[in-house]
């Protein structure tokens, strides 16, 4: 509870006493009407005394239009009439409206932002062997940090000594810990569960990720969505429309049937009932929890905007390596012609043991070699065809079919691939002695995801790639995805991308890994960076930011977004009928000023209390069998 | 340069009078007030950042005594 919340409630619960007493005694003692009035106006300005204050600075500022002004004149007016009782319950029942919707939007406010706070309080500094606790922010690069078991990651670094187990739910929100040792990189916010690390510092405070992160997800309510515009604007008018219906409700009536006092006791229920509060309070709400749901998930999003958007996705644009596909090459078929399979992968596996491409570590993963480089000696390049090694004494090639051909093998002996993947020739002294495919396969989940994003409305499926027609092809039918358009240069990919923005219906998601296609993230409705944990360019391009490089984070924030959605339509329409109603209720005398008074702070409680739902999201996964 | 305050806001109306005022002061290029996460974000130079920041306190005294900015 902040003071004000404090004050205010003491407050309430005095005069709330004070006016209970008063009615009460009212019943047994004739009180003197003078002095019962001076009593209720006493209490009266007790209680209003910050609304009164309020509406007199608003009439000085002459920006008066609010809803102090709307209970001023409405309380007043009462007063007026001679109904002193009902003036003070009707301010006693508003300031009590407005205390509970300032706690729950208080404590609203604080779940989001519990959920969000990765914040580490403090690091261990390590200098020469002397453990000191120091603030995050003071830690330079190159320094050494401890870190205990349960401790939080204050600062990205390279774990000099021992082995960990790290939960890096915060960040991603999964929940299986991962195993580093000696020599790999940890990341700022996630959780040690066991061990003690001792890690060198490689990014300060300011750049580190969690910093980033925070930074990010803070500002996100900054950019405001259409929906937010929209209500804020609707309540710029509607206050003024409402006084002015209620001035015009309460003098033409009231000159055809002369009856003054019934009118206006209706105008200002009206009045009462009118105010704005719910609309403008909810749908930001509703927004900033879809917003920290989504982050519970690993999923950022930058902005309320951006979460509109994606609940209306109809064409999503994916870049294909490590997007729709793995990332990583991977051996998926030997042929061997003269040898045996496994002597192929054997043979091959050496020669290329000095090799860092992608292609050649695969091939030495799959023979799963314990001292590939033993016994290889004189290894050449041969520029954009392979190379060629000696292997135990024997030449062995490995590379393309121009290798091949250079080594006089007749290129009718040459076996096409099936096109999915890149072929390695082999041969062992200058005799051809059989292929190695080495693919970038799709990841297991796309199809499926494909089909479920299908069914989540989403009408064309585009894959842009800098990689060969035929792969690109392969990739697509073995996925589902409908149009391919291949060997793209970056800027290539801005064109084709243009020209899919000109006629898309709805809005256009474009997924990539943020690796040199920051442009099209950027120029998208909506830019979607996967596996961007660490990755600082696909964080700052990106408008969302799936942590992890799974797809099915996608589904997880599409289900978000348009949850998030529904309940900001829900709380918008709830709002505005119950409005009409009871404005219309009022109008007609039906409703008294107790009813008014509800229908101002019961719609906003409620509709708060809807908004927190956006709160409560879960992780999608296909292979989750109670989702299936 | 961008500087944040910490605010005490709790009515979207406040935050809107508040946006209002801050957009207005001199110096100011650009300004966010955030509801949610009770911050107010000013942009503007660096050595003008006391002045601004003290300016719009006292014009939030006039418009609205219930906002509180920490600075």
């Amino acid at each position: 509870m902040t003071k004000k919340q404090k004050k205010n409630l003491r407050r309430i619960l005095i005069s709330g006493a004070l006016y209970l007493v008063l009615a009460l005694s009212s019943i047994w003692i004739s009180w003197q009407p003078v002095l019962l009035a001076l009593c209720y106006l006493a209490i009266y300005i007790y209680i209003s005394q910050d609304v009164l204050k309020q509406t007199w600075k608003n009439i000085l500022n002459k920006d008066f239009m609010d809803e102090n002004f709307l209970m001023t004149i409405a309380s007043l007016g009462a007063f007026a009439l001679g109904e002193y009782s009902e003036a003070v319950a009707v301010m006693l029942f508003y300031q009590v409206g407005e205390w509970f919707q300032s706690y729950a939007l208080e404590r609203s406010r604080k779940s989001i932002s519990a959920l969000m706070d990765i914040r580490p309080e403090y690091a261990n500094l390590d200098v020469d062997g002397k453990i000191t606790e120091v603030d995050p922010e003071e830690v330079k690069i190159g320094q050494t940090i401890v870190i205990k078991p349960g401790e939080r990651i204050p600062l990205d670094g390279v774990v000099l000594s021992g082995t960990g187990s790290i939960d890096t739910s915060a960040l991603t929100g999964e929940s299986v810990p991962r195993t580093v040792r000696e020599g790999e990189s940890v990341i700022s916010g996630c959780i040690n569960q066991s061990g003690v690390l001792h890690v060198r510092v490689t990014k300060e405070y300011a750049d580190s990720t969690v910093a980033r992160i925070l930074d990010l997800v803070e500002n996100a309510t900054d950019k405001k969505s259409r929906s937010e515009q929209f209500i804020t604007k609707f309540a710029r008018i509607y206050t003024p429309v409402v006084v002015y219906s209620a001035i015009a409700l309460a003098i033409i009536p009231s000159l055809f049937t002369g009856d003054w006092a019934t009118w206006i006791y209706r105008a200002l229920e009206f009045l009462v009932i009118s105010c704005p509060c719910a609309l403008v309070i909810s749908v930001p709400l509703a927004m900033f929890g879809g917003i920290g749901g989504a982050s519970k998930c690993g999923i950022l999003v930058k902005g309320s905007t951006y979460l509109q958007d994606l609940s209306d996705v109809k064409t999503i644009v994916f870049d294909k390596t490590g997007t729709l596909t793995k990332g990583t090459f991977e051996v998926t078929q030997v042929t061997p012609v003269s040898v045996s399979s496994e002597e192929l992968l054997r043979l091959c596996a050496r020669a290329e043991s000095f090799s860092t491409h992608p292609i050649a570590l695969s091939i030495e993963r799959a023979a799963k070699l314990e001292n590939p480089q033993e016994g290889v000696s004189n290894v050449q390049e041969v520029a954009g065809k392979g190379l060629i090694a000696n292997v135990d004494g024997v030449s062995v090639a490995a590379g393309n079919r121009k290798l091949m051909e250079s080594l006089g093998v007749p290129a009718n002996d040459l076996p096409e691939g099936t096109g999915f993947g890149t072929i390695v020739y082999v041969a062992k002294d200058g005799m051809f002695a059989g292929t190695i495919e080495v693919a970038d396969e799709p990841k297991e989940e796309t199809k499926t995801i494909v089909q479920l994003l299908r069914k989540y409305g989403v009408q064309r499926f585009v894959m842009l790639t800098g990689d060969s027609e035929t792969v690109a092809k392969a990739v697509a039918d073995s996925t589902g995805i409908d149009e391919v358009h291949a060997q793209l240069l970056p800027e290539q990919k801005v064109e084709w991308l243009e020209k899919i923005l000109a006629d898309r219906t709805g809005k256009l998601a474009y997924v990539g890994d943020g690796i040199n296609d920051a442009p099209v993230l950027g120029m998208a409705d909506v830019g979607i960076a996967m596996g961007a944990l660490g990755s600082d360019a696909a964080i700052e391009a990106a408008d969302v930011v799936l942590m992890d490089d799974q797809l099915d984070s996608l589904i997880t924030a599409i289900q978000i977004s348009r949850k998030t959605m529904g309940i900001a339509r829900q709380n918008i329409v709830f709002a505005i009928v119950i409005k009409v109603l009871m404005l219309i209720l009022g109008a007609l005398g039906i409703v008294n000023m107790w009813g008014a008074v509800f229908a101002d702070v019961g719609v906003s409680v409620l509709c708060i209390l809807n908004a927190m739902r956006a709160l409560s999201v879960r992780k999608f996964r296909v292979n989750a069998p109670q989702l299936k | 340069m961008k500087k944040t305050y910490k605010i005490e806001v709790d009515c979207p109306n406040c935050a809107a009078k508040l946006q209002k005022c801050a957009e207005n002061t001199q110096g100011v290029e650009s300004c966010t007030v955030n509801l949610m996460t009770q911050k107010l974000v000013i942009n503007a130079p660096a050595e003008e950042q006391s002045e601004i920041i003290d300016s719009i306190v006292k014009q939030m005294k006039k418009i609205d005594d219930d906002v509180v900015i920490y600075c």
